[in-house]
């Protein structure tokens, strides 16, 4: 694979692992404690570097799981006895334990792999010259491998636990009194969470994490009301948008997480234009069936007086094009108001 | 001490601090109060691509030129923000973190644009990202100092009405108060203090700018008048503390110092608040 390649796979991959534990990020409504989990891996990141003295992919995880949980904690401990209401509990601990990490990595540590840039913007250019050797034989770039990983994970998440997580985000008191733990669920999906926060900080920095995972099922969820559907179709945004963002990047050197997140927010914007039931598409929908009611009502006056006549006398009586009387013919027809005789048309009363 | 006001840096580095974290801690109050602290934190990333925009369309670094720029981004994400929300099934978290991500992302990519561009003195724009106290200019000390004090006058001359119209929508509807106006207010002194903040703190963590004065504040008093002074005496004193430590240690951004010091006096409010702190009830037996 050429480099342009690998960074456009990495990026559609990045998109796909994301969207699949942003699903339930969007629907139990958590999409701001997504966004505090990601920037409070940091300093979990850091310690785990400096405790086991160099990059380490598993005492990394281990520590921005940890980081993410003291995170959550915090803020629920805010809510309950500092009694501040969620928007301040979560902008009071995020910002503090980001500014922690930040500033050990740019004061005290400066050999440290991981550098202020690095999690601002993420390193996805750099993904194709990251190799993983195994017994000496080239692998492939390492960031294919550990999202590919990553995307098993999390599907197989999603998988295990589908009926405790669709009860759980539905109806929680349903949940609870089924005998499912909602605690644990909600638990295991913020430990995912921070995982793939770590993936996703690595590809596009901390800021933009939150575009990969919450963005995709968000304009998902503007397209269909079904669960499976819905999954589905944020896979395909969260995959296809990504890989689309990193390629126009390279076509027009920019900055390659930057790209993915405006595709990101732009596809949403347009989905609350144009999907149905909702926003602009929703307006020109009930305007064009308030016409044709109108226009119906004009079309069965007609008939009622004119019996016989056809279709096509119709559009001249009418001044209309035989297309549109057409169409409305078959929406009368369809709703019951006309009726079909052996000469023509007759107006009768709907089902 | 005389050394304080004689040297440039020193003394701009700390009125600035001083008063930008007086205003927005007082700035801040209202937007918590509200359960509105993160559509601030929405706001001050929307603002990154103003700056970057205003600076490629003017070719200068003027200070308040980028705060225009950043005005009117910081503007028009909130009204898409604002429309997203109304969007049926979406909800205001999810939202947030779209317009957040996605005005962030133009931003990284505007930025990317502008250090390409050959022009000498685009260096520095990326300050805005995590803020650089030692940079602060006595012509954004003015400018910190007429908007935010111009800013904090108006909240003083209409904290009674202000009160209404957070606690209680309702009454004050029937109050005749018209409630879009006020609140349009509100936000345009929250986007004051982000547009000035985001020079010294950067545009990443202003929202603990915002935030964390008003709920540490929060911890000693329930009443609106101590609150708002308070949560201006914790942000000053927060701000003062993370801008002068970042002068101090040596290639430390100035953002997160702030918001550690800030976070710092936050948690000891928590366990110390006269009137709700953690030990106080514990000795009442609550």
């Amino acid at each position: 694979m050429t480099t342009d390649q690998v960074i456009i796979s990495v990026s559609a991959l990045a998109g796909l692992a994301c969207s699949l534990i942003g699903i339930y990020l969007v629907l139990r409504r958590m999409a701001m404690l997504a966004d505090a989990i990601a920037h409070s891996v940091l300093p979990g990141l850091v310690a785990a570097y400096l405790l086991s003295g160099g990059p380490h992919l598993l005492a990394g995880m281990v520590g921005a799981v940890a980081a993410a949980l003291l995170a959550v904690g915090g803020i629920e401990f805010l809510k309950r006895k500092g009694r501040l209401r969620e928007d301040a509990a979560i902008g009071l601990v995020f910002p503090a334990m980001f500014a922690l990490g930040v500033f050990w990595v740019s004061s005290g540590y400066q050999n440290l792999h991981i550098d202020a840039d690095a999690v601002l913007f993420g390193e996805i250019a750099f993904a194709p010259f990251d190799r993983w050797t195994l017994e000496g034989r080239d692998m492939g770039p390492k960031a294919l491998w550990i999202l590919g990983g990553l995307a098993g994970l999390n599907a197989a998440f999603l998988a295990l636990f589908h009926k405790e997580l669709k009860l759980t985000s539905f109806d929680a008191a349903l949940g609870s009194l089924a005998g499912f733990a909602p605690g644990l669920i909600q638990g295991l999906l913020m430990g995912l969470t921070a995982v793939n926060s770590v993936a996703a900080m690595g590809m596009v920095g901390a800021i933009l994490t939150v575009s990969l995972m919450v963005v995709p099922p968000l304009t998902a969820s503007l397209w269909t009301r079904r669960l499976v559907p819905m999954m589905g179709l944020a896979l395909a945004i969260g995959a296809v948008g990504s890989g689309l963002g990193a390629a126009f990047a390279l076509l027009w050197d920019l900055s390659i997480g930057g790209s993915i997140a405006c595709l990101q927010g732009v596809g949403l914007i347009v989905s609350g234009l144009v999907a149905p039931g909702i926003g602009l598409r929703a307006r020109w929908d009930s305007r064009r069936r308030q016409r044709d009611f109108q226009a119906l009502l004009q079309l069965t006056e007609r008939i009622h007086h004119l019996p016989s006549a056809s279709p096509k006398e119709l559009a001249e009586e009418l001044g209309w094009s035989p297309i549109q009387v057409k169409r409305l013919l078959d929406i009368g027809l369809r709703q019951g108001v006309l009726g079909t005789t052996e000469t023509g048309y007759r107006v009768q009363l709907g089902r | 001490m005389t050394e304080w006001w004689t040297d440039y840096t020193l003394r701009n580095v700390t009125l600035g601090a001083v008063m930008l974290g007086a205003f927005s801690g007082i700035l801040g109050t209202f937007p918590v109060l509200r359960r509105q602290g993160l559509t601030g934190d929405a706001m001050a990333h929307a603002t990154l691509p103003g700056v970057c925009l205003a600076f490629l369309l003017t070719q200068t670094k003027s200070y308040p030129v980028l705060m225009v720029g950043a005005v009117v981004a910081a503007l028009v994400s909130l009204a898409l923000v604002q429309w997203i929300q109304s969007v049926p099934r979406v909800d205001p978290g999810s939202a947030l973190g779209w317009g957040l991500s996605t005005a962030f992302g133009l931003g990284v990519v505007l930025l990317g644009v502008v250090q390409s561009t050959p022009n000498a003195g685009q260096a520095g724009l990326e300050k805005f990202l995590m803020g650089q106290a030692s940079a602060i200019t006595s012509e954004q000390v003015v400018v910190i100092g007429s908007v935010g004090g111009l800013s904090v006058l108006i909240v003083t001359m209409v904290v009674p009405r202000l009160a209404l119209a957070t606690f209680d929508p309702t009454f004050a509807q029937t109050q005749g108060l018209r409630l879009s106006y006020w609140s349009g207010l509100l936000n345009a002194l929250m986007i004051g203090a982000i547009a000035v903040g985001i020079g010294t703190v950067g545009v990443i963590l202003m929202s603990a700018m915002l935030i964390a004065p008003s709920a540490a504040a929060r911890q000693w008093t329930h009443r609106l008048g101590p609150l708002l002074v308070l949560a201006g005496l914790f942000g000053a004193v927060g701000g003062l503390f993370g801008a002068l430590s970042s002068l101090w240690v040596p290639r430390a951004p100035t953002g997160p110092a702030i918001v550690l010091s800030l976070s710092v006096l936050a948690v000891v409010s928590i366990l110390f608040g006269r009137d709700r702190g953690l030990l106080w009830s514990r000795r009442r037996g609550a």
